[in-house]
């Protein structure tokens, strides 16, 4: 029995669906009926389509939260991670009109790599005057420093996008060109992971043209890029990201990882004798390509925007110089005006000699007489926009849904800065199905197609980033208001067949161990710092139980107070000298939850997960999950209060040494977690053994019951009996606890682990330094293990002298590895 | 043609060591017409590596370079000869009338030189400020833009330009915005040349910026100029016809063999003679001092 039982031949398998009047629609024909691509696609969801779509559409909210797919939407100042909103209904694309648009966008691609080249290079469309010189010349996004840039060879325009969308006629019209630092292809990867998993029998049954190769190209291609300016068959290509707050930043993530390039932030890299170098913890590595998602105007604070600390400095020199190559080359948003495209067909014909394919939405450009006076006579009818994409630039303005007042104030700005605005045909946008409120309904949609320079000619992504408005109105395709998203599911002929997993078919892959850079170390190393500390503290409060205290209350009062004063301590508070335990009790549960409170188990865990969002880009999905987990739990307000946390600090504890690769950056990881854990160990220990005392009061003496505490309170107590059979012996707890190497929450396990990382660190950066670092660590090794173990009730100076020694050399080696590995600042080239 | 001997002393001092920094200089007098720079040498203390030149969008020459040790202090010290002819001043009866100016630029935008353009506009540093514009109609409100020649009527309006402002050191920073100039009227030969800049491109006429010297001690009998001992900086107007004329507002008078030109832009932004970045350091300070003196005489 087939999987897919199809309807009665005839009934129409969306009764409810019409196209909305006026426009065009992807899915139904004016006549009434299915277009072919549209009812081939609704038979392979079965005999009830409503259903296939309801629980696809499931899947598809499920798979986003659990890959944790994220967009920033700013926010004021701040920007805010919001999940990623898709539709698990994908834009079908029929195979004709791919023809017309994939042939369309590659001319428009080499139309724009000339203008691109000229313009930063022999200017002649401007001598021409083929280019009016005001676009050029008055464009804040021309970057003279670029100037000269252009002489290269074709293809300096690596990557290009277009919104396109459908008139009420059928044509496809271009509506915006991206040429700076074009964002979607990760969104359209993922997208489409997420929507042939959700969707596969219906996806496996239609010819949809595959992504795979695309990638392929696009990354031999930064590979050829890579070789040209390094003269090296083995260039080093990064992925140059602003960072964790732009509004893209899971896909830069996301295709950096896919790609196999390290993601980077411009503080990563930095320059010297006109070359790039990317910071590691092994030195400086050359580095050869860049792909750029970073606005060219912010990418280099010495001679483009000098406010920018998204940039490196040096870097449009070293462009100049030749020996590093940008994917995009710097300044293509002075052509991303939308007062271009009011004369892109002309230009078309002068500069490729052809007729332009694909059109750009109706625009007139006010700084032309003629063209200013058909704006000001047709506003009400018109889009009007600012010429060049400006910061603080007005918004856009819809002449039909302004008051006469605003019309004539408008018109008065048009003639007052008549270069500064464009008037544009308001496009009445086509529409496609969408999955809403339980059924199919048409929204209007833009699609964003991918251009990228392959193998000396430009390709096109067989898919797409198709966005649609929900609310149905046209204005708001943007994101940034509430737009969402489709798969884009371009048709055959010519299906590809899979390939195998991307990372395998690379002949190019940088087969060099990967240079962990020192900003990651340096993330790495506070992970580990901050989920012992936090996963400590977890432990100390879920202990703090009332049942317990009474019980060590009731064997011997004086160490239930001093345990009481440690979980005060250990949140770095202070408990009034005569408040009673109930009063301390409340005091660290009221403590714990406060986020303000520096040293609280909920600031604590705000800088864990702080510190996860920085590197989860780094981490597998395993921990994507614990961190949603965790936001959670600190979202509720309680941590102490959530059964869960010490749980999933274990999970967390486990993977980072299940889970990923024990290279470099690992060890980082486990350098912050090793020296944490040394100093909570001495921390509990001084507090229990040698508690601060008033004036005159006798110090606490060493019972077995107080020694037997600590244990419990170090996490050694089942451990301890295992090895000792229940047998409470000062001395034995002592040496368990401190000397022990198969205790592995012991001070000494911890020190040898910190001796051994450290010697496994590269030290080209600091030869001497690193080597003086590793004698410390040894030299703690030695004093843990030689420590001898005091009688019970005999002369605890010793005891403190050693915890002060053994702190001040933790401190000491937290100062000199963050100064060797992790300081940002250029570090001397060579010391005497 | 008089030889001039420029030397122009940039020093910084950090209180901490800074352990890097990346700079771009503008600092080599210019080729061009009336003027020659026979020798320029550039000495850098700490000594970089990769000191290189470069030839700006604008045609001025640009120098950058690196530093990658720590250091307390960095000196950058230009030495040039500088040959230059004392400048005709154009005839004024030779210049178009006012009135016809916006569309001779026009046509000259499209049939001539296109880079115009961009002079013709606001910069990161000019805004059009309507209270330039205001400015310049009251100045000139005697003058009738349909009899009177555009130099002449440059002539007059900087003359009264200079006269409604007060040379001040102390007034403005570079940072200071221009809204505020034109509010307290009084600044440095930057802001006067911003000012004029904002009034003139109002006016429909392409007006640049200037960076350069002035003779420190002036010949015998002549008076020493505003602006002698430092980088100064005035204005250049694209008249039709005539081509560039370069005017300084501080002093109210066309350039004269003793302005030496450095660097043209569209404002300040363009042309600054030392900028760049440093890694680390604190307590950051910076010295400049200009001598220019005549080689040969």
């Amino acid at each position: 029995m087939p999987v897919f039982a199809s309807p009665p031949l005839g009934a129409d398998p969306l009764p409810g669906y019409t196209g909305r009047s006026g426009r065009y629609d992807e899915c139904r024909a004016p006549d009434g009926t299915l277009r072919p691509h549209w009812a081939q696609f609704l038979r392979l969801l079965g005999p009830n389509p409503s259903e296939t779509l309801r629980a696809a559409n499931d899947a598809c909210g499920r798979a986003v939260l659990e890959q944790d797919v994220s967009m920033n939407v700013y926010a004021g100042a701040r920007s805010e991670s919001h999940p990623w909103p898709l539709d698990v209904v994908p834009h079908l694309v029929s195979a004709e009109d791919w023809a017309v648009l994939s042939d369309g966008l590659r001319q428009r691609a080499r139309l724009y790599d000339t203008l691109l080249a000229d313009l930063y290079g022999p200017q002649k469309y401007l001598r021409s005057g083929a280019l009016p010189a005001e676009l050029a010349m008055a464009n804040p996004h021309f970057l003279r420093p670029c100037a000269g840039l252009g002489k290269r060879s074709a293809g300096g325009l690596h990557t290009y996008a277009v919104d396109i969308a459908r008139s009420p006629d059928g044509q496809w019209w271009v509506l915006q060109d991206r040429l700076d630092a074009p964002s979607g292809l990760g969104y359209s990867l993922q997208n489409r992971r997420i929507v042939r998993t959700a969707l596969a029998p219906a996806f496996h049954g239609t010819p949809v043209r595959r992504l795979y190769s695309f990638f392929r190209g696009f990354r031999s291609s930064l590979a050829d890029l890579g070789r040209s300016s390094a003269r090296s068959e083995e260039p080093r290509v990064v992925f140059l990201t602003p960072g964790p707050a732009n509004e893209t930043y899971f896909e830069h993530a996301y295709l950096a990882r896919y790609l196999g390039y390290p993601l980077v932030e411009g503080a990563d890299l930095t320059t010297r004798d006109r070359q790039v170098f990317i910071r590691t913890v092994g030195g400086l590595k050359r580095v050869d390509a860049i792909v750029r998602r970073v606005d060219s105007g912010f990418c280099d604070p010495l001679e483009l925007n000098p406010h920018s600390v998204l940039g490196v400095p040096g870097l449009v020199h070293a462009v100049h110089g030749g020996r590093v190559a940008l994917a995009n080359q710097l300044g293509g948003a002075a052509l991303e005006s939308s007062a271009l495209l009011a004369f892109l067909k002309p230009l078309c014909r002068e500069v490729l000699g052809e007729d332009l394919r694909l059109p750009s939405v109706a625009t007139w450009w006010c700084g032309h007489a003629a063209a200013r006076e058909y704006v000001l006579g047709n506003l009400r009818d018109l889009v009007v926009k600012p010429a060049f994409r400006e910061r603080g630039a007005f918004a856009t303005r819809y002449g039909a849904l302004l008051g006469d007042e605003e019309r004539a104030d408008l018109a008065r700005e048009i003639a007052a800065r008549p270069g500064a605005f464009c008037g544009q045909e308001r496009v009445l946008l086509g529409t496609t199905p969408a999955w809403s409120d339980g059924a199919l309904r048409p929204v209007p949609f833009v699609m964003r197609l991918f251009v990228a320079w392959q193998d000396g000619d430009y390709r096109v992504m067989s898919g797409g980033l198709t966005r649609f408005s929900p609310s149905g109105a046209d204005a708001i395709v943007s994101l940034q208001k509430g737009a969402a998203t489709k798969d884009t599911w371009v048709l055959g002929p010519g299906r590809e067949e899979a390939p195998p997993p991307i990372n395998l078919h690379f002949a190019d892959l940088d087969r060099r161990p990967a240079a962990t850079p020192s900003r990651m170390a340096d993330n790495l190393f506070w992970l580990g710092r901050y989920l012992e500390r936090t996963s400590q503290l977890a432990r100390l409060l879920d202990r703090h139980d009332p049942l317990l205290r009474d019980e060590i209350a009731a064997l011997d009062p004086s160490v239930a107070t001093d345990a009481l004063r440690l979980l005060i301590a250990a949140q770095q508070s202070v408990a009034p000298a005569d408040a009673t335990a109930d009063e301390i009790a409340a005091q660290i549960r009221v403590d714990a939850d406060d986020t303000r409170h520096p040293g609280s188990l909920a600031a604590n865990l705000g800088h864990l997960i702080r510190i996860l969002d920085q590197v989860k880009v780094n981490l597998p999905p395993e921990f994507w999950r614990i961190l949603r987990r965790l936001r959670g739990i600190a979202a509720h307000g309680h941590p102490q209060l959530a059964s869960d946390l010490v749980e999933q600090l274990s999970s967390l504890e486990a993977l980072g040494n299940e889970t990923v690769a024990h290279d470099t950056g690992w060890r980082f990881l486990e350098l912050g977690r090793r020296i944490e854990r040394a100093r909570q160990i001495v921390f509990l220990a001084r507090a229990l053994l040698l508690p601060k005392r008033a004036a005159g009061e006798a110090p606490a003496t060493l019972t077995e019951f107080r020694l037997q505490t600590l244990l419990h309170f170090t996490d050694s107590l089942f451990t301890y009996r295992s090895v000792y059979h229940g047998i409470f012996d000062p001395a034995s707890i002592f040496a368990w606890l401190l000397g022990a190497q198969e205790n592995p929450r012991g001070l000494l396990f911890q020190t040898e682990r910190i001796a051994e990382h450290l010697a496994a660190l590269p030290e080209e950066l600091a030869p001497r330094a690193a080597s003086a670092l590793r004698a410390t660590a040894h030299r703690l090794v030695s004093t843990v293990k030689l420590f001898e173990v005091p009688n019970a009730g005999g002369n605890l100076q010793r005891v403190a002298e050693f915890f002060d020694e053994t702190s001040g050399t933790l401190t000491e080696l937290n100062d000199r590895l963050t100064q060797i590995y992790f300081s940002h600042s250029e570090l001397p080239a060579a010391s005497s | 043609m008089p030889l001039y001997r420029v030397t122009h002393s940039t020093r910084y001092t950090h209180e901490t060591a800074a352990t890097a920094a990346w700079q771009a200089l503008l600092l080599q007098p210019r080729h061009e017409h009336g003027q020659h720079c026979d020798s320029f040498e550039l000495e850098i203390a700490p000594h970089p590596t990769d000191l290189a030149g470069r030839i700006d969008y604008f045609g001025n020459k640009q120098h950058i370079f690196t530093l990658r040790e720590p250091h307390a202090e960095l000196r950058i010290t230009s030495r040039s000869l500088v040959r230059r002819e004392v400048p005709q001043p154009p005839l004024a009866g030779l210049t178009p009338h006012l009135a016809d100016i916006p569309g001779l630029v026009a046509a000259a935008v499209r049939e001539e030189d296109f880079s115009l353009e961009q002079f013709r506009h606001a910069t990161p540093l000019v805004p059009l400020l309507p209270a330039a514009e205001s400015l310049t109609r009251g100045l000139t409100a005697d003058i009738d833009p349909t009899r009177t020649s555009a130099l002449e009527w440059l002539r007059t309006l900087g003359g009264r330009f200079n006269e409604s402002f007060v040379f001040d050191p102390n007034a403005t920073r570079v940072s200071t915005p221009l809204a505020e100039v034109m509010v307290t009227r009084r600044g440095v030969c930057q802001d006067f040349a911003h000012l004029l800049i904002s009034c003139l491109r109002q006016r429909g006429l392409p007006a640049a910026y200037v960076s350069g010297y002035l003779l420190t001690r002036p010949p015998d009998g002549k008076p020493r100029l505003v602006g002698a001992d430092a980088s100064h900086a005035w204005v250049s107007v694209y008249i039709p016809g005539t081509g560039w004329v370069d005017y300084d507002p501080t002093n109210a008078c066309f350039v004269g063999a003793g302005h030496i030109v450095v660097a043209r832009g569209r404002d300040y932004s363009d042309v600054s003679p030392v900028k760049g970045l440093f890694s680390g350091g604190g307590g950051q300070r910076l010295h400049t001092g200009v001598t220019v003196e005549l080689a040969d005489g």
